[in-house]
């Protein structure tokens, strides 16, 4: 076969292979190389661009970067600065408490006795009117100061200095009203919180007036009759008193002290000898049980004894002192009870004289009127008494009255009296009279 | 007559032998201020102090009745629970109480030293335990009345004030 044939039979054969193969799209045009340039170009362009934007980033970043370490550096510094300021902030802080310590601290210096002493008191003015106004009366009747020091820790002085009746006259026969009187001066040992010791001049502790007095304390202008003339109320001697308190409100008191001198009048106040170059040939022992462990409540009984009452004179007899009493308050309501006997044994005693007793009862109520006019009050007490001087006295005595009190401290009292034996016990014969007070205590 | 004195010595002189045995017994009954705070709280109080500005005397006074002496007043504070410890004279010495207050109304007052000659009964439960509840109103009053104790009137009044200050305190304190 010749090269012509064999080219012609490639060729068809060529071709049969083709129209067998699928049908396919007809090529596109190449891009002309003026348009590739064009596109390479554009795409260059384009790289310088990303080029351009990622070289500024990095611009960025590093700015931030170096920010960032400034911004951390400051913080760091602020930090330092914040806690040299708390530091100091501190540091001020304790100036000014010291400071501050040692100001209130300067105010209760404990290098001068003054710091551990103190001075309290009460008085009380009185005018009593009477249907017979030649008895009427207006009388300064106490000024009262209190001194009190503490030694030490357990060791304290307790001492009251009266006044009664505003002065005292040098007068021939002693018929001056006035009195000037030491009433307590005792030191007090306390053992515990539980356990105390007096020795000295103290008020007995008998009655419910005996031992709180002062006048914001009590109704009435006077003091009851019962407790001035059957205790004796205000009733002080000298010696040593032993006090056991429990816990449970319970006290027990026992006592050895001087004694009364009771003459032939056999009339008990008078046998008051206020420890004044007194004789004590004849010791007196006094016992109390009180109870305040229920809120509002207080029962108290007391006993006194003395072997021989009247001391220097030739009368010899005995006298047992036995008194109870109780005191309830609830809400502004208070009921005060007590009873009040003396026995005394002796052949020189005249009957009248062997029993003198005494009792009452008052009930009261109290009003808080506000803050700026504190408190009003009203009571009733009735008194039924029989004691002895020279003979035989009895009375029944009824009081009505008011107490103001504008502040805790200070009272303003009215009362009206009537006096079934027709006289106040005080030498004034009238069958009642009406009351007028101011007291006061600090 | 005389047998009469032996019986009355006998008991004095059981009195008078009282302390000696007492000594040997001696019950701890007030608390010192330190282990009152500390037996107040569960957990550990903040110790805050409310300075006596001008302003808060003229509060104080109106509602105790007098200034309140000091600078400040030291007080300690656990969420809605504080403590206060005050003092005010009874008849002529400094009565140191704790008050220990929750939610405006009181949880207990203690009588921490006692100066007096008289009024011991205020420091114990018996008196104490009637403050517990107490709460004040608009006015600072108290919602209700304290009962006494004879003899101690001085000294009943003077807690009585301290505890409406303490209150009133509380309230200032916490007030949202």
């Amino acid at each position: 076969m010749n090269k012509s044939k064999l080219t012609a039979m490639l060729a068809l054969g060529v071709s049969g292979l083709v129209s067998l193969l699928p049908a396919q799209e007809a090529p596109q045009q190449l891009p002309s190389q003026e348009e590739m340039w064009q596109m390479i170009q554009m795409q260059q362009k384009q790289i310088e661009a990303l080029s351009a934007l990622v070289e500024s980033n990095q611009q960025k970043v590093e700015s931030t970067e170096s920010e960032i370490v400034s911004v951390k550096a400051n913080a760091d510094t602020a930090v330092a600065e914040s806690k040299q300021t708390k530091q100091a902030l501190e540091s001020t802080q304790a100036q000014l408490d010291a400071t501050t310590l040692a100001v209130e601290e300067s105010g209760s210096s404990s290098l001068g006795w003054w710091d551990k002493t103190s001075i309290g008191g009460y008085g009380e003015l009185h005018a009593n009117f009477f249907e017979d106004s030649a008895s009427n009366e207006i009388d300064f009747h106490r000024f009262v100061l209190f001194f009190n020091h503490e030694f030490n820790d357990w060791i304290s002085l307790y001492s009251e200095v009266e006044i009664e009746h505003t002065s005292i006259s040098d007068t021939d026969d002693g018929s001056s009203g006035g009195e000037v009187k030491l009433e307590q001066a005792f030191v007090q040992l306390n053992w515990n919180e539980q356990s105390s010791t007096d020795v000295g001049l103290f008020l007995m502790p008998v009655g419910i007036l005996n031992d709180y007095h002062e006048p914001t304390t009590f109704y009435g202008v006077e003091r009851n009759d019962v407790e001035a003339n059957i205790i004796p109320t205000t009733w002080f001697e000298g010696g040593v008193r032993q006090t056991h308190r429990f816990a449970n409100g319970l006290s027990l008191e026992g006592g050895i002290t001087s004694g009364l001198n009771v003459g032939d009048d056999f009339r008990i106040r008078s046998g008051r000898q206020d420890v004044s170059k007194a004789p004590a040939e004849e010791p007196g022992f006094v016992t109390r049980a009180r109870y305040t462990g229920i809120s509002g409540l207080e029962l108290a009984a007391s006993f006194f004894y003395q072997d021989d009452l009247a001391q220097e004179a030739d009368t010899d007899f005995s006298g047992l002192l036995s008194t109870a009493h109780a005191v309830y308050s609830f809400e502004g309501f208070t009921l005060k009870a007590l009873y009040a006997q003396w026995n005394l044994n002796g052949d020189d005693v005249p009957g009248d004289a062997e029993r003198q007793f005494g009792w009452y009862l008052e009930p009261s109520y109290r009003w808080s009127l506000s803050e700026q006019y504190g408190d009003l009050g009203i009571f009733a007490r009735y008194s039924d008494y029989e004691y002895y001087n020279n003979s035989q006295r009895e009375n029944e005595v009824l009081a009505l009255g008011v107490n103001w009190w504008p502040t805790d401290n200070v009272v303003l009292k009215a009362d009206f009296e009537q006096y079934d034996n027709g006289s106040d016990d005080n030498g004034r014969d009238n069958d009642h009279s009406v009351n007028l007070g101011v007291g006061y205590q600090f | 007559m005389f047998h009469k004195s032996k019986y009355f010595l006998t008991l004095l002189g059981c009195f008078l032998c009282l302390p000696g045995f007492l000594l040997h017994a001696k019950e701890d009954i007030y608390l010192e201020p330190e282990a009152f705070i500390a037996q107040s709280f569960e957990g550990e109080p903040e110790q805050k102090v409310l300075w006596l500005t001008q302003e808060t005397k003229a509060e104080i006074k109106a509602v105790f009745g007098r200034d309140y002496q000091g600078l400040r007043i030291r007080y300690w504070q656990l969420d809605n629970r504080t403590a206060w410890i005050l003092e005010e004279i009874g008849k002529v010495k400094p009565i140191t109480t704790g008050f220990l207050i929750e939610d405006g109304a009181m949880l207990q007052m203690q009588v921490l030293i006692y100066r007096e000659s008289h009024g011991w009964e205020v420091r114990y439960p018996f008196f104490t335990d009637q403050f517990t509840g107490l709460k004040i109103n608009r006015n600072a009053e108290l919602n209700k009345k304290i009962d006494g104790i004879s003899g101690a009137t001085l000294s009943v009044n003077a807690l009585t004030r301290l505890s409406r200050l303490a209150l009133y305190l509380h309230g200032k304190v916490t007030k949202p």
